[in-house]
């Protein structure tokens, strides 16, 4: 099966805010209760660590 | 490195995994990457301009007519030291039951930097009765909760091990051909990673190249 060429996006600012924000949406955490579990070391799941790689080098979207 | 360059580099990096794992236990897939504005790359099934959450992917060919099986993958790159090629400074490797990763069986976790713990850690979601008495002393957490040390940030375990685990324990049925795509991307794995030893530890290398006998 053809599988077409890995692609990379370049995010702004505001696009990889929105982005984190549908990340959190989806998984149904906050920024701020996966920063408490990363924090303590103890995520819920590898739903919530997932999540959190995926927002965390973005900050939280509700942030400044 | 110029923003052209991390893109060559991650696109390269998405496209190897992808190939790697469409020539073993997968079908099809086809790994994407975004680019942050803090500089970080985030790779994984699924990744776009919209979300940067990485999907567990599908496992092809499960052994019998077993219950579904999924492999979680994503990392997260960034610029070495010296600013010419991308690490990974993060990375979660693992399988679970479903596709948003909450019914998790194990995975392999690596922070680079991370304190407090080994920073490559293998979590199980299993248990038993001598974990069990082993954790109550613990506030009786589950074995789940310990990072079990997987081989530093040099050897930790990586996508390569994982599929040949799930392979050697008939766990899923790979495609032929497999052990070679396999062997080839632990071979590149293993030069990059040794690449990367020599330009942090220059000395060294040339300390044992000194020794060797000179190559024609």
């Amino acid at each position: 099966m053809a599988v077409m060429a890995s692609e990379v996006v370049e995010l702004t600012r505001a696009e990889a805010r929105a982005a984190a924000r549908n990340a959190l949406e989806a998984s149904g955490y906050t920024f701020d209760e996966l920063a408490h579990q990363a924090e303590r070391n103890d995520f819920d799941d590898l739903c919530a660590r997932m999540t959190w790689e995926a927002v965390r080098y973005v900050g939280s979207p509700e942030s400044a | 490195m110029e923003p052209h360059e991390v893109d060559e580099e991650a696109r390269g990096f998405a496209r190897r995994l992808s190939d790697l794992l469409n020539a073993t236990v997968c079908t099809g897939l086809r790994l994407t990457a975004a680019r942050l504005p803090t500089g970080y790359v985030r790779i994984g099934l699924g990744i776009n301009r919209h979300d940067l959450r990485a999907r567990p992917l599908p496992l092809q060919g499960r052994v019998g007519h077993g219950v579904p099986l999924y492999l979680t993958l994503t990392y997260t790159l960034s610029q070495d030291d010296q600013g010419e090629h991308l690490m990974v400074v993060s990375s979660v490797v693992g399988t679970c039951l479903d596709p948003d990763g909450r019914r998790e069986l194990f995975h392999a976790d690596y922070e680079r930097g991370k304190a407090n713990y080994p920073e490559a850690h293998l979590q199980v979601c299993a248990s038993s009765d001598d974990w069990d008495a082993v954790m109550a002393d613990r506030d009786g957490d589950p074995l789940k909760k310990l990072h079990l040390p997987a081989g530093g940030r040099r050897y930790r375990t990586t996508v390569e091990d994982v599929i040949e685990f799930l392979v050697f324990e008939r766990l899923v049925c790979p495609h032929d051909g497999w052990a070679e795509a396999l062997g080839r991307s632990r071979d590149d794995f293993a030069e990059r990673q040794l690449r990367a030893a020599v330009r942090r530890h220059p000395e060294i290398a040339r300390d044992v190249l000194r020794r060797l006998p000179a190559v024609e």
